[in-house]
């Protein structure tokens, strides 16, 4: 049974997609931003923020990736690069797309706070684009953003809000921050309230169900729209609880993701729950629950928007990173853990060798599964799918 | 050509014999792996700051605790902590230089024991804030390594520790300028050897060989090498003599550099500043001419442009570490801007080391035939 919420999240995407290409029309302010950047403020600056990796996603999803990839391959990038930036970037000069040729960005505002290689990507936009560019700069930290940390994050957001208002015209009103803000923090406590309901046995979610809802919490927080789709999402999972109707009734194994998922191949999850075995949770998801993307306090949003920022999931360190697994597969009552090495992500997946090793020790058994989130060359589905039975195995043994 | 001094001898040597070098250190050895960790600050605690260079061995125990996506510097790193390679340090502080340097950071974290372990969080612009921010930061790290040793470091060590190494980095300037200038003709592999060992050497007695050497060198009539063709070498990690050797043995010769622990090591100066020896430093560090990881190539790519007019280039070649994602996405913006400047540029691709010669010769004998015939 198809969630309704799946058909509605439809709309908000083409809805999303159609807000950008009116704003170009209208002469509205276009930011492309990747996604450490807090959207929120951009709606209350009446600024239309265009999530590239978002894009790239969708590219991904619509297995369409490689096309354009191939454009910023002839242009000289290497296969090794991000596949986001590759699609995106081949998408951007070969002026092609689903979307047709993409709207150009007013500005471009990018973060360190997820990767290094987000700097080169938003360079070679930069490039293309000639568009004046912030890069809001986020160093690591431990565990959390604290003392001068904070304080460099929250000097970033406001250095970040001078540039918006100096380039696109817009003004800053402190007052329609704290609304969309407001908003902006309903949804994060419905999609915290979503995730707690997938510690539910069996789960009344499956791995591909939360990375598909993700898109209203990358891009629209704060909007109404987003509201209504994270309470429409809340209620259904809810409802499945209640009248039993689970997506994997007989759910033999409980794993848990790491790392994004394989965009190009979301089915893999149905395939797996076919043999019973159902991924409750992930790590990806939780980079936008309330350890990395919590509630903001109305007093002061600033300062909560760039505690966030800075404590980005891909900005700390492997402790913080293994005591969230540790925490979420003792919650989620996990039994095993696939980790997805994706190639393209050298920020997420490099130390994932290391926290199957400590996983081991506590006796949690993990497997190392090879694949690009968004590339399909070079996907080999047949081996994954065998790895992961495997690992089932080994846990009804 | 510079006579065979005794100085040079001395490089060779210390370059070809690095871990009995290494070995003869008679201070505590702190290590960091790339040029953004300020090496003043390890001096002023009385240390010898070292930074590790990818060595000569097969990957062994490194390549089974990362993926093999990760380049193969940054693998061959990991494998020189875990195999014991580096056990005589006393410690090792890291920034975040690349995604592929800050996954090494995070699993030696937690497998380096009690031995000290320090990973700054380093701003990636220039502002006065970012700078305050990396002022700060370095004072934790002093402090760090106070408590951790049990030693005192005040700024009067740090003040002295920045005339050390600005005394290096004017002398390493000087000695690109001359061979710039042609005043000194050196070969590629010597150059290298020479520029590679200042960030691995004890500063002083770097300064001091390098002095002499200058000092001791003349240009002599030995045509083959004089007439050798220019060129620059581009890159970030690019540290295999072999590469240097082939590089000569095609009649070329580099004359001028951007990589890591070269030219952009050592261009800009620690400036006293009325706010103290860590901003100094701080600002200096966050000014330097950025690497690839940094996201701010026009400055870079200006530099390496204004560097080959200085010294007469007729080419550029750009080493690519497979997997370096920051270099992999430069790259093709550096090729446009030098092409565009009427400089060709060749781009080569490979790993740590030279596994054979003939990975590069033949490319690179095409290349110096190619941008022979322009002069
Ligand atoms: S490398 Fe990873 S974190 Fe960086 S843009 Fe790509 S997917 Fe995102
Ligand atoms: S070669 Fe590139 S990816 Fe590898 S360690 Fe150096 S900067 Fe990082």
């Amino acid at each position: 049974m198809r969630l309704q919420a799946t058909g509605n999240l439809k709309k908000l995407i083409s809805g999303y997609y159609g807000d950008l290409k009116k704003s170009a029309e209208s002469g509205k302010p276009i930011a492309w931003v990747n996604v450490g950047i807090p959207c929120e403020i951009f709606y209350a600056m009446d600024i239309f923020p265009f999530y590239t990796e978002n894009y790239g996603a969708m590219l991904g999803a619509r297995k369409e990736a490689v096309k354009y990839s191939k454009f910023a391959e002839a242009d000289g990038i290497s296969k090794h690069t991000c596949s986001y930036l590759r699609s995106t970037y081949g998408s951007l000069i070969s002026k092609e797309g689903p979307l047709g040729k993409l709207p150009e960005p007013t500005v471009l505002v990018e973060t360190s706070n997820s990767c290094v290689t987000v700097l080169s990507w938003w360079r070679l936009i930069e490039k293309a684009t000639h568009a004046s560019c912030f890069l809001f700069d986020s160093p690591m930290v431990e565990y959390e953003s604290t003392g001068s940390h904070l304080a460099y994050q929250i000097s970033e957001t406001r250095r970040m809000i001078r540039f918006l208002e100096a380039e696109t015209g817009k003004k800053f009103d402190l007052n329609r921050l704290k609304k969309v803000v407001k908003i902006s923090n309903e949804g994060k406590r419905l999609w915290r309230q979503t995730m707690e309901l997938r510690t539910n046995h069996p789960s009344p979610l499956t791995g591909a169900d939360l990375f598909t809802h993700m898109f209203p919490m990358v891009a629209l927080r704060g909007t109404e729209q987003y509201l209504e789709h994270l309470k429409m999402l809340y209620r259904e999972t809810k409802e499945r609880i209640k009248s039993g109707e689970y997506p994997v009734a007989e759910e033999k194994h409980r794993f848990l993701w790491d790392n994004l998922p394989i965009w190009h191949d979301l089915r893999l999850f149905d395939e797996l729950a076919k043999k019973g075995i159902n991924f409750v949770t992930d790590t990806y998801t939780q980079a936008w629950g309330d350890k990395f993307m919590g509630e903001v306090a109305l007093d002061n949003p600033i300062k909560g928007l760039a505690y966030y920022t800075g404590g980005g999931f891909l900005n700390v360190h492997i402790k913080k990173r293994f005591s969230v697994l540790l925490d979420i597969i003792g919650r989620y009552d996990v039994d095993g853990v696939v980790f997805h090495a994706d190639r393209s992500c050298k920020s997420y997946s490099l130390i994932q060798v290391q926290l199957a090793d400590q996983l081991r020790q506590k006796g949690i058994p993990s497997v190392i599964i090879e694949a690009d989130h968004n590339d399909t060359r070079d996907y080999n589905r047949d081996s994954i799918i065998e790895r992961i039975e495997t690992l089932a195995e080994m846990g009804e043994r | 050509m510079i006579k065979e001094s005794e100085a040079l001898n001395e490089f060779r040597t210390i370059r070809k014999n690095l871990p009995e070098y290494l070995k003869k250190i008679d201070k505590p050895v702190m290590g960091y792996f790339e040029t953004y960790v300020p090496e003043e600050i390890i001096y002023a605690a009385g240390m010898h700051p070292l930074r590790i260079s990818p060595n000569d061995r097969q990957i062994a125990v490194g390549g089974s605790k990362i993926e093999s996506f990760a380049c193969s510097v940054s693998i061959n790193f990991l494998d020189q902590l875990l195999n014991g390679t580096l056990s005589f340090l006393k410690g090792v502080i890291f920034s975040r230089y690349c995604d592929s340097l800050r996954a090494i950071a995070d699993i030696w974290q937690e497998n380096s024991g009690d031995s000290f372990y320090h990973f700054i969080p380093y701003p990636t612009i220039l502002t006065v804030e970012s700078i305050n921010f990396l002022s700060g930061e370095l004072k934790k790290l002093v402090n760090h390594i106070s408590g951790y040793f049990n030693i005192k470091i005040d700024e009067e060590m740090l003040t002295e520790a920045i005339r050390i190494s600005n005394k290096k980095r004017l002398a390493v300037l000087k000695f690109y300028d001359l061979i710039k200038k042609g005043k000194i003709v050196i070969n590629s592999a010597d150059f290298f050897s020479i520029i590679s060992l200042a960030t691995i050497m004890d500063s002083s007695e770097y300064t001091q060989k390098l002095e002499q050497l200058m000092q001791q060198t003349e240009l002599t009539d030995d045509r083959s090498i004089e007439n050798s063709i220019k060129v620059a070498i581009s890159g970030i990690m690019l540290e295999s003599t072999q590469f240097f050797e082939i590089v000569d043995k095609t009649g070329m010769r580099m004359v001028t550099d951007d990589l890591m622990f070269g030219s952009r090591a050592f261009k800009e100066l620690v400036i006293k500043t009325k706010e103290g020896p860590y901003h100094a430093i701080s600002k200096r560090y966050l000014s330097k001419i950025p690497c690839s990881t940094k996201g701010n190539i026009d400055l870079r790519i200006d530099e390496l442009i204004k560097d080959c007019k200085e010294a007469g280039v007729k080419g550029v070649i750009f080493y690519l570490v497979t997997f370096c994602d920051s270099e992999e996405c430069e790259f093709p913006i550096l090729r446009k801007r030098l092409q565009a400047e009427g400089i060709p540029v060749i781009g080569l691709e490979g790993g740590y080391r030279v596994s054979s010669e003939g990975q590069f010769l033949t490319r690179l004998e095409a290349f110096a035939e190619q941008i022979g015939e322009e002069l």
